[in-house]
């Protein structure tokens, strides 16, 4: 009897047949651009046109073909993004050095200019002397343009770095190796530290009478409270109302969204603009 | 009307500090030429998302962008602006008693201001000696390094350099340099001391 049993139940462990495995379907390939990190042939700072008033002074078709030059630099060459504050290299064609192209690292002060005239500054400390380059972004001259280390900061412009008192910041090593940046799903951390100034004299430029304030200095550190107290007071009386001045402002959204629909249609523009021209030729 | 105008003064410094006075009495000095690039307005954009806040430049063609680099002011370096010697000639060796200066430079400019690749005339210790910009603290344009302060090279009356190095980087473009100038400069010898170019 136990062994009939046994044999029936062997049978049945036969015939047992393994579920099949589930297929997991992920999601993560279709994760989409983080909104301030949008892939460089549909947006970027530079396809911002600057605010020109009153309305009929705006040539869009100039704006549209500006765009365009810039779609095909960028198909030659792979241009990074980068934020003022990250750290780049650059080589260069120069016909006077040896191996006819130069290097330059450094970080990047700041970012300015519509369309093709987009300049960009690095600043590096070499032998105690601080340097700083200006390079046109879509210049045909430049090589390669290397991201060392991606970094973004609260201000756009810093050039109070100058004046810091521990130039170590700028301090970059020519041989560093570049680090991996975060991916553009992801949302960039910025950077809020505050740096110390040296002691700026009276007759140099003043950051703490400007507006905006810069956010990444320290500033209060060379004055007194008395000082402080005063220069609150002046900036009440004079400067306090600007951030509302709404002439001043130039809201972007629109013209994001705007440009990111034209960019969608700019590649089909070129492959046809650069046919005919082929053709004509 | 003085009595007045007197009594307004007596408030007025009343709540003053002795302290801001002196600040009031500096006028805030910003570059004539608003378009320039590297200008001293402050052009920082902090408050809000997608929002661009301050004056940026109006039209910006594609024919202004050529125009702008030629109108760089760049040259910045007159008479009796101090300036640093960066080589190692005796003279540089030498303690300081007041900071080396220009006295003179040959350029043909109706202003008399120079750049880098101009020649001068330096003092240092009441010595007279011819100098060879090689550093400036002024933005010089696209490609062409700016320093962080004003550097020079001490050469002879035969336009060889003094010194045996120079220790701090050197801009790359006066490797294919020709100053055409009446005093003789050995182009050759100044790059071959150079220790590195940027």
């Amino acid at each position: 009897m136990n062994m009939s049993l046994l044999r029936v139940i062997r049978r049945l462990q036969s015939s047992f047949v393994a579920p099949q495995r589930p297929t997991l379907i992920s999601t993560d390939a279709e994760k989409p651009n983080v909104e301030g990190r949008e892939d460089a042939n549909l947006f970027s700072f530079e396809y911002i046109p600057p605010q020109v008033q009153p309305e009929w002074h705006r040539n869009k078709l100039k704006y549209r073909l500006e765009r365009m030059d810039c779609l095909r630099r960028r198909q030659a060459i792979d241009i990074p993004e980068f934020y003022p504050g990250s750290i780049l290299a650059v080589t260069v064609a120069d016909n006077y050095a040896p191996g006819k192209s130069m290097r330059f690292a450094g970080r990047c002060l700041y970012k300015d200019g519509f369309g093709l005239g987009c300049k960009f500054v690095l600043r590096n400390v070499i032998d105690n002397e601080g340097v700083e380059k200006m390079y046109h972004l879509f210049a045909p001259y430049i090589q390669k343009v290397e991201l060392l280390r991606l970094e973004k900061w609260i201000d756009t412009d810093l050039r109070f770095l100058r004046d810091a008192a521990d130039q170590s910041i700028c301090e970059i090593d020519p041989n560093m190796q570049a680090e991996s940046p975060l991916p553009k799903t992801e949302e960039l951390p910025v950077y809020k530290g505050k740096i110390r100034l040296r002691e700026i004299a009276m007759w140099e430029f003043l950051y703490h009478k400007q507006w905006p304030r810069p956010y990444n200095a320290y500033l209060e550190e060379h004055f007194i409270e008395e000082e402080l107290i005063e220069r609150e007071k002046i900036h009440w009386q004079t400067q306090s109302h600007l951030k509302y001045d709404i002439c001043k402002h130039y809201d972007v959204t629109k013209i994001k969204a705007e440009i990111m629909d034209e960019m969608k249609d700019n590649r089909h523009r070129v492959d046809v603009a650069d046919k005919k021209i082929t053709a004509d030729a | 009307m003085e009595i007045l105008l007197r009594n307004f003064c007596l408030f007025s410094s009343a709540s003053v500090h002795p302290r801001s006075l002196r600040l009031q009495r500096f006028a805030f000095s910003t570059t004539q030429c608003s378009w320039l690039p590297d200008r001293m307005r402050y052009d920082n954009q902090t408050f809000y998302d997608n929002v661009q806040i301050g004056y940026k430049r109006g039209h910006s063609n594609i024919r202004n962008r050529d125009r702008d680099i030629k109108k760089l002011q760049t040259r910045a370096l007159q008479k009796l602006t101090r300036v640093r010697i960066v080589d190692n000639s005796p003279t540089a060796l030498q303690p300081v008693i007041r900071s080396a200066r220009i006295i003179e430079i040959y350029t043909k400019t109706k202003r008399h201001v120079g750049g880098v690749g101009d020649l001068c005339l330096i003092t240092k210790n009441g010595a007279m000696k011819r100098a060879f910009i090689v550093g400036q603290r002024q933005s010089m344009g696209i490609l062409k390094a700016r320093m962080d302060s004003n550097n020079v090279i001490i050469l002879d009356k035969d336009g060889n350099p003094e010194g045996t190095r120079i220790t701090v980087p050197i801009p790359a473009w006066l490797r294919g340099y020709d100053p055409k100038k009446k005093h003789p400069i050995s182009m050759s010898k100044l790059v071959a001391i150079a220790s590195s170019f940027v």
